[in-house]
């Protein structure tokens, strides 16, 4: 770690946070702290200057101005809200984490749960104690990475999921994270673990959600080990508020024959980035990535999807389906890496856009970088409007053209929706775009 | 040129440093560095008019600006020791000629017999000097008598500053601005020669145009420029380059290329590019830095680029096609070759401004040994653009475990009615297909070269037949030893 001159930013609110941390931080964390305290002072904010592929097209000056005034904290003498959930969501829930503000709040789990505390569960049993070890900050490259640096300098209360060997969970476990601060500024930090050991099944909902409209960044680091011959159903729901800053940082490590399934769907939020990072770890893994976003007026979402084909027989399919509308901006930035020595990978993505408005823009890029030469890799890139033809056609069968209009639209987001296998989840996730969808379309 | 005359080359250089090179007015070569008095000597020395000597210290204040600003383009995907621009000399009479073919490096020979090249122009190409009766040159007199005749300009660079001024302040930058990129700077500064072209209107170029026929044109120096602009109604075919290897010794080569397409005017650019791609352990070579751009400025009128990169240490080249005109056309057919310790980042920029316009991308890469190869690609929309069209196709091609194929296509659409698809797909030479042509009797070299053809194919049929026939011997020739 290199030493910076660079005014340090965070230091003053860093020495606020670290006199309530310190008390709660084990000896191993808050050297972590302050290593990603000096990452994140000698970055800084990422700027789209020139030559920064990765910020070209997504400009976040605008966050330096209001942002950054005020972290969540712990507070220690808030009791976590104890509520049985299971009245909430009916029997489909197998469980559901609330983190408010950046910080989990759900204390009381159900008896022989999966889910602890990070940092401030004092019954964490030995074993999760060692997988948050072992784990927590080991899967996400802080190096070049601001945002994660930020959130691992900062980040309070989190969940660990820890799915031992040879589990089933049928039930999704709902991770709700919601946004209600009323100080203008703040930056929350929710920070999540999931591991799951050999053969294990499990399905995880991200949700976010907000009860508030002042702006603030809402900045959550995700990180997830899949073992051996295990599945991961993991379906991330955004509906941030309009004003609203979302990043997140999304690591997920595959390991042998193991399987990562992941539906994003995106409809809220001003400034929207998902950094979604997959790396193969080991022969036999695979993944699929769907992933679709809706947006409006002035909008802005920025998905970064990155598969690593670390190693050989590891394949991965990619689509993301984009609908604009109004003022609104997409990027789409996937990369599919296979390395040296990754024989029979067989990778595909593709980025699929409609745009709805002359005015909305879509940037997208799909690359590849191969340095293996028995692959199969495809991708494509589509852009347009929707087909006059079509219009026509449901008119002349009597549709009046707003109903085929949404019809149309719908039928080009159901795509990724069709796919979603467990039927509460897919009704759930079409309810969701629905809503966007209807309100995209009575603007027009 | 063998690297003994290179040795001599440059202690001649040297030396004129010694006694100063001001004061020596025959000095054909200035010394090494770059600054003010250097750029107004070349301008002096080709007895340039006002503007463009002022067109030059304005781009030479730019670079100035930039390199102190330390803003290099460092965004593409290549590894190379930094250029130090101090080292560089700016200016250089024509290379020793060497008296007869026994003198050219055999290797270089043995390439000339395999693509079959004819003994005169093998001498030409090698850089032996070649006396007036020589074929080639009465050729060029006919060919440009008959250019007159139809009023096409066609001339060096030097030549058209002279006689067509007026053309040259009108159009020179106006494609390529001198603040376009660092080695398009570099390039507006202190360029020594090129080609000129004029196509008036309504005049459709009877004979593909190229640098090949052209009387002076074998010794185009290191910083060479080429404006071409067809004007209404007309028509164009330039090639560009040659098929056999130069032994250039020159480590940085930055060429510009503007192109000018007025209404209903047609301009197809093809180009082979085969220069010292350095030895088998990546020593040596070109850098091939070029910024090639054409502007369809009227409606319905249509620039095609074709490229064969076979050659040069690194490749860092984007023709790119403005669609300024509402029907306008921009085209790019390319085949980059990356072996050895070779890299290439090539590609395309469409920028899509007028009404109905269309553009296709064929882009082929084919990486082998240690080469790297990288497919780079912008189409962009703007918002005024409606009922834009864009097919966009880049392939690669994997031969051997070492090597590595990256494609980075970039598409920004701000207009709804916009229809673009992009489609890339990246392998290796298929078992089954190998298999196929075994079992029919071909060897694994012969299947093998014969699949590779057929990759490029939907490029090589661009290329005018001559072209095209040598292009396909030249990727043979190069991959010789690198498949099976």
């Amino acid at each position: 770690m290199k030493e910076t001159t660079i005014p340090n930013q965070f230091e003053k609110t860093f020495s606020e946070f670290e006199k309530i941390s310190s008390k709660i931080d084990p000896e191993w964390v808050k050297s972590i702290r302050k290593e990603s305290l000096l990452i994140a002072n000698s970055l800084g904010l990422p700027t789209a200057r020139r030559g920064n592929e990765e910020w070209k097209y997504t400009d976040i000056k605008a966050l330096n101005k209001t942002l950054f005034s005020d972290f969540s904290t712990y507070n220690i003498d808030d009791k976590p809200i104890e509520i049985n959930y299971k009245n909430l969501e009916d029997d489909s829930l197998h469980e559901k984490i609330v983190f408010k503000d950046g910080i989990c709040i759900s204390k009381t789990f159900q008896k022989d749960s999966y889910v602890s505390n990070i940092l401030n569960d004092n019954d964490i049993s030995p074993e999760n104690s060692n997988q948050l070890r072992n784990y927590l900050a080991k899967l996400t490259i802080l190096d070049e990475n601001f945002f994660a640096a930020l959130n691992t300098t900062f980040f309070s209360f989190g969940a660990l999921i820890y799915i031992p060997d040879n589990t089933n969970i049928t039930k999704p476990i709902h991770l709700s994270i919601e946004s209600s601060s009323q100080s203008e500024g703040n930056v929350a930090n929710p920070r999540i673990l999931v591991v799951l050991g050999k053969n294990s099944n499990a399905t995880l909902i991200e949700e976010y959600l907000s009860f508030t409209n002042t702006k603030y960044l809402n900045n959550a680091v995700i990180e997830i080990i899949i073992g051996e011959n295990s599945n991961l159903n993991h379906y991330r729901m955004q509906n941030e508020s309009i004003e609203s800053y979302a990043i997140t940082n999304t690591t997920v490590w595959i390991e042998s024959y193991a399987h990562y399934e992941s539906t994003v769907t995106d409809i809220g939020g001003s400034l929207v980035r998902n950094n979604l990072n997959v790396i193969t770890k080991q022969e036999g893994a695979s993944a699929k990535l769907n992933g679709i976003y809706i947006v409006d007026e002035k909008q802005h979402i920025d998905n970064q999807v990155i598969i690593d084909h670390a190693m050989p027989n590891t394949n991965s399919r990619e689509l993301y389906k984009g609908i604009l509308s109004g003022h609104s901006r997409s990027v789409f930035h996937g990369s599919i890496i296979v390395r040296e020595g990754a024989y029979k990978v067989d990778a595909n993505q593709a980025d699929k856009n409609l745009l709805l408005s002359d005015n909305a823009e879509a940037d997208t890029k799909p690359a590849f970088w191969v340095y293996c030469d028995d692959v199969k890799c495809g991708h494509g890139a589509a852009c347009g409007k929707i087909d006059e033809s079509a219009i026509f056609y449901l008119q002349s069968r009597g549709i009046p053209e707003i109903q085929a209009r949404s019809m149309l639209i719908y039928a080009f987001a159901n795509e990724i929706i069709k796919d979603i296998k467990d039927e509460f989840i897919r009704e759930y996730i079409e309810s969701f775009v629905q809503y966007k969808l209807e309100k995209l379309i009575e603007i027009r | 040129m063998s690297t003994e005359t290179n040795k001599e080359f440059k202690q001649k250089a040297e030396e004129d440093y010694k006694y100063g090179w001001v004061t020596d007015v025959d000095s054909e070569t200035a010394p090494p560095g770059l600054n003010e008095d250097i750029v107004r000597w070349i301008s002096k020395k080709k007895n340039e008019p006002e503007f463009l000597l002022n067109w030059r210290l304005k781009a030479f204040k730019h670079f100035q600006s930039q390199i102190k600003k330390g803003q290099l383009p460092d965004w593409a995907n290549i590894e190379f020791n930094q250029i130090n621009f101090d080292d560089i000399i700016y200016y250089s009479a024509p290379k020793p000629k060497l008296e007869s073919l026994d003198q050219v490096d055999e290797e270089v020979l043995k390439t000339f017999e395999k693509l079959g090249i004819p003994l005169d122009e093998q001498k030409r190409l090698s850089g032996v000097a070649v006396d007036a009766v020589f074929d080639s040159v009465s050729i060029a007199t006919t060919f440009k008598d008959t250019l007159m005749e139809k009023g096409i300009i066609f001339c060096s660079f030097s030549e058209a500053v002279q006689e067509y001024p007026e053309l040259i302040e009108k159009y020179l930058g106006s494609v390529v601005p001198y603040t376009d990129n660092l080695y398009a700077t570099l390039n507006a500064a202190v360029f020594s020669d090129g080609s000129f072209c004029y196509v008036p209107p309504g005049v459709r170029c009877p004979l593909e145009l190229s640098t090949y026929f052209r009387i002076n044109a074998s010794g185009s120096g290191q910083f060479e420029r080429t404006l071409l602009i067809a004007d209404k109604d007309s028509y164009v075919s330039y090639l560009e380059g040659c098929s056999a290897p130069m032994r250039d010794e020159n480590q940085l080569h930055a060429a510009v290329v503007e192109l000018v397409a007025m209404e209903n005017a047609e301009i197809k650019y093809s180009t082979i590019q085969n220069w010292y791609p350095g030895d088998q352990n990546g020593k040596g070579g070109i850098y091939n830095f070029v910024t090639k751009r054409g502007v369809c400025r009227g409606d319905n009128s249509k620039i095609s680029w074709t490229q064969v990169e076979t050659g040069s240490a690194i490749t860092w080249k984007y023709p790119s096609v403005l669609l300024l005109g509402d029907n306008s056309i921009g085209e790019f057919y390319s085949v980059a070759l990356a072996k050895g310790y070779q890299q290439a980042d090539t590609g395309t920029k469409m920028t899509h401004v007028g009404k109905n316009t269309k553009s296709k991308i064929i882009a082929k890469g084919i990486s082998a040994g240690h080469g790297q190869n990288t497919y780079r690609g912008l189409v962009r929309v703007n918002n005024k653009a409606s009922n834009a069209r864009n097919f966009t196709q880049c392939d690669s091609l994997l031969i051997g475990d070492t090597c590595g194929a990256h494609t980075t296509p970039y598409v920004e659409v701000k207009n709804s009615s916009a229809h673009l698809e992009h489609e890339a797909y990246t392998s290796r030479v298929s078992e089954d297909q190998l298999f196929y042509c075994q079992q029919r009797g071909m060897s694994i070299e012969d299947a093998n070269a014969l699949i590779i053809n057929g990759f490029c194919r939907e490029v090589f049929k661009q290329l005018p037949f001559e072209f095209a026939v040598e292009a396909t011997r030249l990727l043979e020739v190069n991959l010789e030893g690198a498949v099976g």
